[in-house]
């Protein structure tokens, strides 16, 4: 079959769908019979004439409907008809009226807007079974009919409640597409579930549903008054009007912090398909006579129809957005940028018509046209040729405007942040990778195409009164495109992303600590090892008698601290990196992280009350008296007398610790193990009791500390493992610390036994 | 520093270590506990049977056979318990004593006895119609159902795919015995495909949910065996050779039956309101969405039309030795209560012949707390009946002056009046009858399952008034 008796077919299978797929509104049982009326108040026998206002305004207060309505009247022509009857019509004909001219009570198919409704202008809105197509006048220029199909091409939302399996469009993966376009429309949420009247006494709002004991709220209207005066400025109902997030995601660690702090879409709308807008260029005007569009899902070829392209699922743009429940969260849009011919003082929109007569002759582009833009010569304007990408082609078409009567013409480019939050798909489809958000090179700030090229070179401005911002810096690439590129240190809305964020100067600081503890002992082992054959004495504690100098406990107590360590500082450089390995992804490693930072505290406090009881604290405390030359001297040793076999300098009286082990274990029991405890448990805060941590300044202070206190860690655990090489052998101390039995200088009077 | 090993040094090693292990154990659970529950595993492709590779039977069997029942006597020398298949509805063509709704007493019944609306009756018309038999040479009512040898092990256990049954159900003449008798097995699908899905005179004629692609189907047309490979006898087990299952064309209660829920203890649906709707629906019911989704089976046979030399013949609408009929494919089923239990039409009953006789009524209502909501396919018919008696007629079609080469009704009731014992008043016509099976086969992957849209709402297959309903319940609520 040829490509264009294939789009025909397409075609006629669209055209199709909606008689296939509607089933007839049901006759309103209660809706009293009515006499259609026009304009003048006069009785009516065709449809045609009908005046909506003047026959619903019969009863109805249309005036005040039209004062409260969502859907404005100079933007959008929606009528009670449109929206509230099959096909937008009343079905006035001679057998639908009776005598007196009233409609008879089977012709009263009057009901609340169904899908069909809202699809007339929303978009790709079905509640049918005829497989999902694209419409042929999808990617008419808005305005010149009256069709414009934001949800699908803003959201890339298809509102259906059929398979995606089951769809007519060429989707990446489909066969094992089985979830539903939209999982509400397949549950038979249908749009007024959540885009009701807002004074509707039948739908209370949950927040206003507080007042428990009350059978009937006065304060709302009555039915009677609802009915004379529906508030048509519909209720936007969010995610969380009906879903209570924390009574699912048993799987997610901190859930209470992502419900906080992540919108419900970020992850359940975290890969549109539907065909999502990049950039409608009103500015040119394409073969098919509709401004040149670029998707951001679509890989189809020169000239192929949409419903014949692939779609694949997109990566939307993750802001932080205003919910309507007033909190700030991270929310996926869609951008899209639009650029126009604008004219006059005023900057009034360039009709399509008038701009399609300046880019044509007849059927064919002008000469002129062509001639200017038809870089290789082939008679057609591909994707990349109709472009007004050079001064001489912008001033080119200027030019002919000017000619065609118009003044002052320029390009005009806006920027369209839409959020999504339509075409939800089943909960399997959700994101549930830790990865895609704390990964450091995760959606949050991976960069964002705004748009493929600049129309005349004017880049768009941001549509004010947005409820997202987007942060980050606009930036032209090479190829001409206009990018968004964010900052690693800064997730949007200032979030710190475990895994993501990177700490910034202390995390740079705590790294270098740790390189130069690592050179450090890495040079002194070094000189160690070539300085071997000058030592005149085996280094260390010569001639020293053997002794038990570790008790029990203490072994059971370092080597419990040793490991509770190692796998804190394993587990917490996996969080860092935000994990990713089978054995140790994000969310086994923040449990294990927590659960020997558990172990680790328990053991400290026994270890603490352990030495106050038995005093063997004593070994810890620096004896104030000639501390400093024994610190000097111990230095003195490590620097010099290691290498050349000098004699192991003495600890103070009664000390199984050298002043410079007393210095270190002094801070770190003093300073850096209560700024770990107190800032981890902290970060563990953020997830149940947000108010505490934030009162602290959050995560984004917090975090670094711990970050920092970390690198410490390990830097003082380097150090440790290599002191533990220095003894007599290599191994000495260590087989001291698992057997217990070492040995001490031979001068010193015993160690107090523990 | 030799000293080293004292026996407390060693004993306090041993504390430490067990302390870190203890430690390490007590850690990793804590992770464990921290971490929350774990994902549930998939357990569907736990029920597949592990099939071992069968006895080579091919250096046991010496052959030349020079009957089938040769053969069978050969099976029936090492495998002597296999006899007690005998005993098999399979053999039988009936099955034990029943109540039967509406009938005093109990009775046996089967397909040796029973009406149906498609061939109508095996009385009389054996020699065809006991191709399907399991034996050798039931041809009339003098078969012998004692003698062993008249078994036939071959049609189910042989696995040439050449082994042709003719008349009386004996093999052809071309079939190669040795051959079938050295490749018997365990029953592959197509052994029970062969007659199963041919039931009526052809393929899928009958069952709407059995035909003969279920030997290698896709997994969309069936998730048992496209998907996980399941034969036959994987849910229709056999325990000493009594073949598991109720087909409710003949049977009229579920003993021995087999149920989804045999294997599928727990439903695995995640979404609690799905699982609400087992208290009123089958399985089937949103598993099985459609029927007949690869080959026609037929919907309609009106015999009252055979016989009209002047029409064309085509076999999906008309045989001049069948009369008229319509087939359907990747059709909705008809929705019914159903709780296990069907009545049944028996041989000799008044019918009346204004009225659709239903051959196999459905039992349950919305009342019936042990009902279930079922797809049914339903077959319609008009057939012979005696007009003088009012009772549904089984006429001699097959062999010497059966309707089939005298195209003469009368005689063939006559014929019928002979074998069946049946009085014949002199007088027929043609009454409207109805056939009820219940679907099972054919379930579709659980993605191909039924979806809300589908009951609920404005566009549902379900007639809700019809059921017992007051409305869609999803709005006036389930049953009490």
């Amino acid at each position: 079959m040829s490509r264009p008796s294939a789009a025909l077919l397409l075609l006629a299978l669209a055209a199709a769908a909606p008689a296939l797929a509607q089933a007839q509104q049901p006759v309103n049982p209660i809706h009293p019979v009515f006499a259609p009326l026009d304009a003048a108040g006069r009785k009516v026998r065709t449809a045609a004439e009908v005046s909506p206002d003047v026959t619903c305004g019969a009863c109805h207060d249309a005036t005040w409907i039209g004062a409260h309505t969502g859907h404005p009247a100079q933007k959008v022509k929606a009528s009670c008809v449109q929206c509230h009857l099959d096909g937008g019509v009343l079905d006035v004909r001679a057998g639908t009226l009776d005598a007196e001219g009233r409609l008879t009570r089977g012709a009263i198919r009057i009901g609340p807007p169904r899908a069909a409704n809202c699809a007339g202008c929303h978009g790709l809105v079905s509640d049918g079974r005829a497989p999902v197509v694209l419409p042929a006048d999808f990617e008419a220029p808005a305005g010149v009919n009256a069709l414009a199909f934001t949800l699908t091409q803003g959201e890339g939302a298809i509102v259906a409640p059929q398979r995606m399996s089951d769809s007519f469009l060429n989707l990446e993966g489909k066969a094992g597409l089985a979830s539903p376009w939209d999982v509400h429309a397949a549950k038979l949420v249908d749009c007024v579930g959540c885009h009701y009247a807002a004074n509707d006494p039948g739908r209370v709002d949950r927040r206003q549903a507080s007042l428990v004991y009350l059978a009937v709220d006065p304060r709302r209207p009555s039915n009677a008054e609802f009915l004379l005066r529906p508030d048509h400025r519909l209720a936007e109902q969010g995610c969380r009007s009906c879903h209570d997030a924390s009574k699912a995601h048993a799987f997610l660690p901190y859930r209470e912090r992502h419900m906080a702090v992540v919108a419900c879409q970020a992850c359940h709308l975290s890969a549109p398909r539907g065909p999502a807008v990049e950039m409608i260029d009103a500015t040119v005007v394409t073969a098919a006579g509709t401004p040149a569009t670029r998707y951001r899902n679509v890989e189809r070829r020169p000239g192929e129809p949409l419903n014949a392209a692939t779609l694949v699922p997109f990566r939307p743009l993750l802001v932080e957005r205003l919910e309507r429940d007033g909190v700030r969260r991270l929310s996926p849009v869609n951008t899209v940028s639009r650029f126009r011919w604008v004219s006059g003082g005023e900057r009034r929109e360039v009709p399509w018509p008038l701009l399609t007569g300046v880019y044509f002759d007849g059927q064919a582009y002008a000469p002129a046209i062509l001639e200017a833009f038809d870089a290789d010569r082939d008679g057609r304007l591909d994707e990349r040729e109709l472009r007004l990408d050079s001064r001489a082609k912008t001033e080119l078409i200027a030019n002919r405007l000017v000619t065609a009567g118009l003044a002052q013409p320029v390009i005009e480019g806006r920027l369209d942040p839409v959020p999504l939050s339509h075409g939800v798909p089943a909960r399997d489809r959700a994101l549930r990778d830790c990865q895609g958000c704390h990964a450091g090179d995760s959606r949050l700030s991976e960069p964002f195409l705004i748009a493929g090229y600049l129309p005349g070179g004017a880049p768009p401005r941001p549509r004010e009164g947005a409820r997202v911002e987007l942060a980050g810096l606009l930036e032209t690439d090479g190829d001409g495109a206009l990018v968004l590129r964010r900052d690693r240190e800064a997730a949007p809305g200032n979030l710190h992303v475990l895994g993501h964020s990177r700490q910034g100067v202390t995390n740079t600081l705590g790294f270098l600590l740790f390189v130069a503890t690592f050179l450090g002992v890495a040079s002194h082992a070094t000189a160690r090892w070539v300085l071997r054959g000058r030592r005149v004495a085996q280094p260390g504690h010569a001639g020293a008698q053997r002794q038990y100098l570790f008790g029990r406990y203490e072994r059971i107590w370092h080597w419990t601290m040793a490991l509770a360590g190692v796998l804190l500082i394993g587990s917490g450089l996996e969080i860092h990196n935000a994990g990713g390995h089978w054995l140790l992804d994000l969310s086994r490693a923040v449990s294990l992280h927590n659960a020997f930072a558990v172990v680790l505290m328990l053991n400290a406090f026994l270890a603490l009350f352990y030495h106050l009881t038995t005093r063997a604290i004593r070994n810890f405390i620096p004896a104030p008296q000639g501390l400093m030359a024994r610190v000097l001297e111990h230095l003195d040793y490590q620097s010099r007398g290691i290498f050349f076999g000098g004699p192991h300098p003495a600890n103070a009286p009664g000390a199984k610790l050298n002043p410079l082990q007393q210095l270190t274990y002094l801070g770190l029991l003093n300073v850096l193990f209560p700024l770990q405890i107190i800032t981890g448990l902290l970060i563990w805060a953020v997830g149940t009791w947000p108010s505490v941590a934030a009162g602290l300044g959050g995560l984004s202070v917090v975090a670094p500390l711990h970050n920092f206190g970390s690198w410490l860690f390990l830097s003082f655990f380097v150090l440790h493992v290599y002191l533990v090489t220095t003894g007599k052998t290599p191994t000495h101390h260590l087989t001291s610390m698992i057997t217990g039995y070492g040995t001490l200088e031979a001068d010193q009077p015993e160690p107090e036994r523990s | 520093m030799a000293e080293g090993k004292n026996p407390t040094k060693w004993r306090s090693g041993w504390v430490v270590g067990a302390v870190l292990v203890l430690v390490v154990l007590g850690g990793v659970a804590l992770a464990r506990a921290l971490r929350g529950e774990p994902a549930r595993e998939r357990r569907a492709a736990g029920f597949v049977k592990k099939t071992r590779p069968h006895f080579d039977h091919g250096p046991v069997i010496a052959g030349p056979f020079a009957t089938p029942q040769a053969v069978t006597h050969r099976c029936l020398e090492c495998h002597e318990k296999a006899a007690e298949f005998m005993r098999s509805s399979h053999y039988q063509w009936l099955g034990e004593e029943v109540e039967v709704l509406g009938h005093a007493g109990t009775t046996r019944i089967g397909k040796k006895n029973l009406l149906n609306n498609f061939c109508i009756a095996t009385t009389g018309n054996e020699r065809s119609c006991m191709k399907c038999h399991a034996g050798y040479g039931w041809v009339d009512e003098k078969f012998d159902f004692t003698v062993r040898d008249n078994i036939d092990c071959l049609v189910c256990h042989e696995g040439t795919n050449a082994y042709v049954k003719g008349v009386g159900g004996l093999p052809t003449k071309e079939t190669d015995l040795v051959a079938a008798a050295r490749s018997v097995g365990t029953p592959r699908r197509e052994n029970c495909l062969g007659c199963h899905a041919y039931g009526g005179g052809g393929q899928a004629v009958k069952h709407g949910d059995l035909d003969s692609s279920l030997a290698h189907p896709f997994e969309e047309e069936d998730v048992h065996i496209g998907r996980h490979q399941f034969l036959c006898v994987d849910c229709h087990a056999a325990p000493d050779h009594q073949i598991q299952g109720r087909a409710f064309s003949v049977s009229v209660e579920p003993s021995h039956g087999v149920a989804c829920t045999d294997c599928h203890v727990t439903p695995e649906h995640k979404d609690e309101r799905l699982n609400r709707h087992l208290s009123a629906l089958a399985c089937q019911a949103c598993h099985i969405p459609s029927y007949a989704g690869k080959l026609p089976t037929k919907a309609n046979w009106d015999w009252s039309k055979a016989g009209d030399k002047s029409r064309p013949e085509d076999p999906h609408s008309y045989l001049k030795i069948k009369g008229e009929f319509s087939y359907e494919q990747d059709a909705v089923p008809q929705y019914r209560w159903f709780n296990g239990t069907v009545g049944r039409y028996l041989l000799g009953d008044k019918i009346d012949p204004k009225q659709v006789t239903v051959l196999n009524p459905p039992q349950g209502s919305i009342a019936d707390k042990k009902a279930r909501i079922w797809p049914f396919k339903i077959h319609h018919a008009r057939q012979p009946y005696d007009a003088g008696f009012d009772y549904l007629f089984p006429p001699v079609t097959g062999g010497p002056g059966g309707y089939w080469t005298s195209f003469d009704w009368d005689s063939a009731f006559k014929l019928g009046a002979l074998k069946s014992n049946l009085p014949y008043s002199g007088k027929f016509g043609f009454a409207a009858t109805d056939m009820y099976w219940p679907l099972s086969h054919m379930v579709a992957p659980k993605e191909k399952a039924l979806a809300c849209t589908d009951c609920h709402g404005d566009r549902s297959r379900f007639d809700w008034k019809a059921l017992g309903y007051a409305g869609d319940p999803i709005t006036t609520g389930g049953r009490p």
